[in-house]
């Protein structure tokens, strides 16, 4: 019964959103120009070498790993929650909120999804348009290899959902959420989101792969662009599962510490 | 002088959608031939419903807005054409929407608004310590705006809006949101204002009690029409509203059948009473024919009368 | 009276009286609101761009170069972009809300007071929070000099700054060009986040490298022309006569467009006041 409460909010949300025509349309174009903008520069990158490949990876691969992460990153976003979060603190609707049957995280976690899906379907769209338009890409080893990749994803949204929630707790200590995100872009520069990691000095590479960015966006496209090996496609849900836990447990911890801030300060 | 001849104002309005495609543009007459002039010093009451043509009138005589026909004049200048030399003689407080910089002190707006004005050293130091003194502003002078109270802002807007000495004040909704007590001081603070200086204060408001209590003279427009331009008592006796008279009246009331909405109250009778109606003799009937320790007569609220107009104005 | 002569002295003064006022105002309101947070947001302002460097460094350091620019030059050519935007839009705040103002009436604040609505709104919101945006941009352009150890003369340096002034009147007027939409359409802001937004990502990159309709573009709403062309010449990439000339181009580019924007801007103030907001 509780499922189907979250199902309806998703459902309206979405509904909301699919009135903001214009909305959709801006998103459309900056989505299209931005594509055009970039795939420009790798363009230019790679005729400065004839098309060769670079750091063994082929220009095929290059569009490939671009496009791919596109939907990747629409995928897994984590679509501003902390940012919600932290505005319904501020204003105190938070309180309403608790009072709520359902859960304030997973009210916001249902409206995020209405928005998201009513953002995906141009993407797909835009998705299908530029393949058609740079002559197709490099498909997954095997149907597996594809089905481990959307698992991946499945994963990866998670670990950003996490690390979101963790962000929106510090809320409850009055930290400011948008002055934290500066800090935290400066690491998803870093999560193969902008440009692979595989194009990074090595230090840089190693200290990366320490952090759970790289496991939301970075994994799955290793997974899709990789081969069929199981060890190989294990050890990437290692991670990812290994980061979703550990935030996970994170987030539970401050949530806790926090609410009980907020019934002692009486909101 | 405030002169305004035959003003028009039409606005096109987007019409009903007709067919797929065309959206007809529709011509939404505001401001319907509106004649009147206010002679320096007068303390006017500009009251209509939403939508009635008050906000587009004041935009015309501040220079906002160009009319579409007839004319403005105030002291002899067109404030659309003459926009800066206009500007300089008026003020102008928006009740809804402030002039003050949120995070500083008042008297560092009032910097501002004294080089926007080019006001001399010495006339700006005469002027804001009288209003200062008017309007009380010490109490709160170091707070910064965004921390004073509704009623505070207001008499630092008002200071701002006079700063520069103009001869005219034009207010749109001053009193909305406040509270009574809050608002009863804003009106007495109006009033000083107008006498001490002179200046000529036109106010928009849908609170008809500050009409009431601080306007000699009021207008009222309903549908861009100027429905009534005259006194608060004229206006009163014009409209058949009624009021309500109580008498305490010794023993048992003897009361004529033609009594209007009688109701008792122990020892206290009431009932209405419109002097229009000629009810005066039956007045004086109850009073002859009952021990009547103590009468009360009540006016009827403002609201009943001017509602009785911007019924009127609909049927014309 | 004044003979014109002065009375246009006494106006300049004053307007430059007017600024420093409403700087100060401005800094003074930011510091209250903001406090220490100021501090906190101007660091996490420059690590996150910080990451954008990164990014674009470790993106072409792996290639020979870019149409020809090494990854050096895209650095310097991404500084110079931020720059000029940081500058150019120290004014220009209060007409990125001009959709309210005009809908809500707050325009009409302006309107009464016997000043140019332009000036006020010019003064209204000094962006002193571009200070972080400036000391990145400008510390890394001398990094990349410093690195790159191409000499400058003399003519170097004069054309490197006033190349910068160049590239922000450019940017101002791009910022502010379709701002006015607002008089007719309402919520304009599709339009000025694709001008303001989007398009400001040609920024990153040589302007060679796009196709045709972007870098028609970026001539019409004149992007190339903030760095792209006045870089050419300092970064070395063109040494002949008529890249010397290109900041002088930008600049005229520059004065066109702001006039451009006041020409809509008093179409616009027109429509105002005859159909009202």
């Amino acid at each position: 019964m509780k499922l189907y409460a979250y199902f309806l909010m998703a459902y309206f949300s979405l509904k909301e959103s699919l009135t903001y025509w214009k909305d959709y349309i801006s998103f459309i174009i900056f989505s299209v120009l931005g594509l055009v903008l970039q795939i420009s520069a790798w363009y230019a990158l790679y005729s400065s070498v004839d098309f060769a490949p670079v750091m063994g990876r082929s220009y095929e691969t290059m569009i490939t790993y671009y496009l791919i992460m596109q939907i990747v990153r629409n995928f897994t976003s984590a679509d501003g929650i902390a940012g919600t979060l932290e505005q319904r603190m501020s204003t105190g609707e938070i309180a309403t909120d608790m009072l709520r049957p359902a859960a304030p995280r997973g009210i916001l976690i249902a409206r995020a999804w209405g928005e998201k899906l009513y953002y995906f379907i141009p993407s797909i769209l835009i998705f299908v348009g530029s393949v058609l338009v740079v002559g197709g890409i490099q498909l997954p080893a095997s149907p597996g290899v594809f089905a481990a990749f959307c698992v991946s994803l499945c994963l990866g949204y998670l670990i950003n959902l996490m690390f979101d929630l963790v962000m929106a707790t510090f809320a409850f200590w009055f930290i400011e959420v948008n002055t934290l995100r500066w800090f935290v872009t400066f690491f998803v520069a870093l999560s193969g989101t902008a440009v692979p990691l595989w194009l990074l000095p090595s230090w840089l590479q190693a200290i990366c792969r320490a952090l759970p960015f790289q496991a939301a966006a970075y994994v799955p496209m290793q997974i899709y662009l990789g081969s069929t090996n199981p060890a190989e496609i294990l050890r990437a849900f290692g991670t990812q599962i290994f980061w979703i836990i550990g935030l996970f447990l994170v987030q539970e911890w401050l949530w806790r510490r926090g609410k009980r801030r907020i019934v002692v300060l009486g909101g | 002088m405030i002169e305004v001849e035959n003003l028009r104002k039409d606005y096109l309005v987007k019409g009903a959608k007709e067919g797929i495609f065309s959206r007809g543009k529709q011509k939404k007459r505001a401001v319907s031939d509106i004649s009147f002039t206010i002679h320096p010093g007068e303390l006017v009451g500009y009251i209509g419903p939403n939508g009635a043509g008050k906000s587009t009138t004041i935009k015309m005589l501040t220079g906002i807005l160009l009319p579409d026909g007839g004319s403005v004049r105030v002291d002899g200048l067109d404030p659309f054409r003459q926009r800066k030399q206009n500007c300089q003689n008026m003020g102008v407080l928006f009740g809804q929407r402030s002039q003050l910089w949120w995070h500083l002190r008042l008297d560092d707006t009032y910097r501002l608004l004294k080089h926007l004005y080019e006001i001399p050293d010495e006339q700006y130091k005469a002027r804001l310590s009288v209003l200062r003194e008017i309007l009380e502003l010490d109490e709160f002078w170091t707070q910064p705006v965004r921390q004073l109270s509704l009623g505070q802002r207001m008499r630092g807007e008002l200071a701002a809006a006079l700063l520069h000495s103009p001869s005219y004040l034009y207010l749109d909704e001053p009193t909305v949101g406040m509270d009574v007590l809050v608002k009863e001081r804003i009106r007495e603070l109006l009033g000083e204002i107008n006498r001490r200086d002179g200046v000529t204060i036109l106010l928009t408001t849908h609170d008809l009690e500050d009409v009431e209590r601080l306007c000699s003279r009021v207008m009222v427009i309903n549908h861009g029409n100027l429905l009534y331009d005259g006194t608060m008592a004229e206006l009163r006796h014009r409209c058949p509203a009624d009021s309500s008279v109580t008498i305490d009246i010794d023993g048992e009331p003897i009361l004529p059948d033609s009594l209007r909405s009688v109701k008792r109250e122990g020892s206290r009778v009431s009932f209405h009473f419109s002097r229009h109606m000629g009810e005066g003799e039956l007045l004086a009937k109850v009073i002859s024919q009952n021990h009547v320790r103590d009468i009360s007569i009540t006016e009827p609220p403002i609201e009943e009368v001017v509602r009785d107009l911007y019924e009127g104005g609909e049927n014309a | 009276m004044m003979n014109p002569c002065k009375r246009f002295f006494h106006r300049i003064v004053w307007f430059f009286q007017l600024c420093g006022m409403t700087l100060s105002m401005c800094w003074r309101g930011y510091i209250s609101h903001k406090g220490w947070s100021a501090l906190v947001h101007g660091i996490g302002l420059i690590v996150g761009y910080l990451g954008d460097y990164v990014v674009l460094y470790s993106m072409i350091m792996n290639f020979p170069g870019i149409a020809g620019f090494t990854a050096l030059d895209v650095c310097f050519l991404y500084s110079m972009g931020l720059v000029c935007y940081a500058l150019g839009n120290i004014h220009t705040r209060e007409f990125w809300k001009i959709d309210d103002l005009v809908l809500r009436g707050g325009l009409d604040l302006y309107l009464v007071r016997p000043v140019s609505p332009l000036v006020q709104m010019f003064v209204r919101d000094i962006q002193v929070g571009y200070l972080s945006h400036l000391i990145l941009g400008l510390g890394c352009m001398f990094l990349v000099k410093g690195m790159s150890g191409i000499p400058w003369d003399i003519t170097h340096w004069l054309l490197f700054f006033f190349s910068i002034l160049a590239g922000s009147v450019v940017m101002s007027g791009i910022s502010l060009i379709a701002t006015p939409l607002s008089f007719w359409w309402g919520k304009s802001r599709s339009v000025t986040g694709f001008v303001r937004g989007g398009l400001r990502g040609t920024l990153k990159y040589p302007i060679t490298i796009y196709p045709k309709l972007i870098q028609i573009l970026v001539y019409i709403i004149p992007y190339a022309f903030v760095a792209y062309y006045p870089c050419l010449y300092l970064l070395g990439r063109d040494t002949s006569p008529k890249a010397v000339l290109y900041p002088f181009i930008s600049m005229l580019v520059g004065i066109a467009v702001n006039f451009a924007f006041w020409v809509f801007w008093r179409m616009g103030l027109r429509r105002y006041n005859s159909a009202g907001g």
